[in-house]
């Protein structure tokens, strides 16, 4: 919880700080992309603090490719 | 004026970065496969780097001074090559995320057992950013500054490491057979990332005939050396079975150095010297992802989005895997799939494209003359 409150400080300081400066000099796309980064981070902090989510890249990368792996591995032991 | 690095200071760099994560990471991976045999493995890993650096130079050749990201745009076309170019940006921050995740796990189960892990991705994506912000001249720099630090340290160490080796512990040798230390090195080669040293290339200052090319190969050979040392260090100091059962058997050895009963306890040097390299590392994976960004999305400055995007690096920091040991799972069975499509097909791939490419201009160009 503490780590999901220090994240939201830290996006309300970049927005306080950072997006005037992109409007004034109007970097709309940064703007965009930055807005995004944001968000993304802000929604998985939170649904990581509420406990909404279990995500584990490794496994999901294990069930994709480690057959291959285990194939190529397998072919100096038959 | 764009911001330039000196080939040396690139060298230095590319020395660094493959020191990096690998150090703690092969050996033991290796150990687990090829036992006695991980040092000739861990050569053999080298060795399948350097074939891949050697295809990154052929592509470097062609399309001399563009990063990774342009070579893609130039060799598929506009949209394909965005397309690829924001797989590729993705992959940079997924390896950012889990090079902060490895460095908070072991800190957490080294050093700081009682610190919040977040905590610790925290402060290390703060140095991370500020450096970033400040840019690469600023990294560079302080990679240079780093280096004979890092130098000196390793050496030490590895001078102190002699005494406690036993040379039986790496009998017998080649027990495993070559296929068998082929396939566990061709398994651990994707450790070393070197494709994002390529988003370095159009800062590196020309020195006459002197190209990015030289300080790539050299940097990766001066790096290896290391990892291959310490591979054979490890088997020496402790055993086969010692280094697969130990999650950082590199750090172990150096905890065990004891002269005298008075020098000891120096694994601070070694956790020094790590951390600066993965400092470097991570500092160049992540300046990668921006340039890609910024390349892709035809933005001239990418500081803006430096801190938006280590937010999310330090939010999925906490949860991109559980515990070590589906890290290492991974590292042993899908990993080298996945990062061999990023660090040698798509690369082939372009090279193949590019080669068919060029045939077809040169075969009009010879059609048109004849006409």
């Amino acid at each position: 919880m503490l780590s999901s409150i220090f994240v939201i400080i830290i996006v309300i300081m970049i927005m306080k700080f950072s997006f005037p400066t992109l409007v004034k000099n109007k970097q709309y796309k940064e703007l965009l992309l930055a807005s995004f980064f944001l968000f993304i981070g802000t929604l998985m902090c939170m649904l990581y603090s509420l406990k909404m989510i279990n995500f584990d890249a490794t496994e999901w990368l294990n069930t994709m490719f480690s057959p291959i792996s285990q194939m190529i591995t397998s072919l100096y032991k038959t | 004026m764009m911001e330039q690095i000196s080939p040396r200071q690139f060298t230095i760099l590319t020395v660094l970065f493959t020191i990096g994560t690998s150090l703690l990471v092969i050996p033991s991976q290796l150990a687990t496969d090829v036992e006695q045999d991980t040092w000739i493995g861990s050569i053999i890993a080298c060795l399948f780097d350097f074939a891949y650096l050697l295809l990154y130079i052929k592509l470097l050749n062609k399309y001399p001074d563009q990063s990774f990201i342009q070579i893609i745009e130039a060799i598929l076309g506009k949209w394909i090559g965005k397309a690829v170019s924001w797989v590729y940006i993705i992959f940079f921050i997924m390896l950012t995320i889990f090079i902060v995740k490895f460095l908070g796990d072991f800190i957490k189960t080294m050093i700081l057992p009682a610190t919040p892990p977040w905590f610790i991705y925290l402060s290390f994506l703060l140095v991370v950013v500020i450096a970033l912000r400040y840019g690469v001249e600023t990294i560079a720099r302080s990679a240079e500054l780093f280096f004979p630090i890092v130098i000196v340290f390793l050496s030490i160490i590895m001078v102190m490491l002699i005494k406690d080796s036993d040379i039986n512990n790496i009998k017998p040798v080649g027990e495993h057979g070559i296929m068998a230390i082929t396939v566990a090195g061709l398994k651990m080669s994707p450790f070393q990332e070197h494709i994002c040293l390529l988003m370095l290339i159009p800062f590196v200052k020309r020195n006459g005939k002197y190209r990015a090319n030289r300080s790539l190969l050299v940097g990766t050979m001066i790096g290896s050396i290391f990892l291959i040392v310490f591979s054979l260090f490890t088997i020496l100091i402790l055993g086969n079975y010692n280094t697969a059962n130990m999650l950082y058997p590199v750090f172990i050895i150096v905890q065990k150095i004891s002269i005298g009963d008075f020098f000891q306890r120096i694994e601070v040097l070694m956790i020094a010297v790590w951390f600066l390299a993965v400092f470097i590392k991570s500092c160049i994976i992540y300046h990668s992802a921006l340039t890609g960004i910024s390349h892709t999305m035809n933005i001239k400055d990418c500081k803006p989005l430096i801190l938006p995007l280590g937010v999310v690096i330090a939010v999925f920091s906490n949860f991109i895997y559980q515990n070590t040991a589906s890290f290492l799972t991974l590292s042993s069975e899908g990993w080298f799939t996945f990062a061999l499509i990023y660090l040698l097909l798509i690369p082939l791939l372009l090279l193949v494209i590019d080669w068919i490419k060029s045939a077809m201009t040169n075969k009009d160009s010879f059609n048109l003359d004849d006409a």
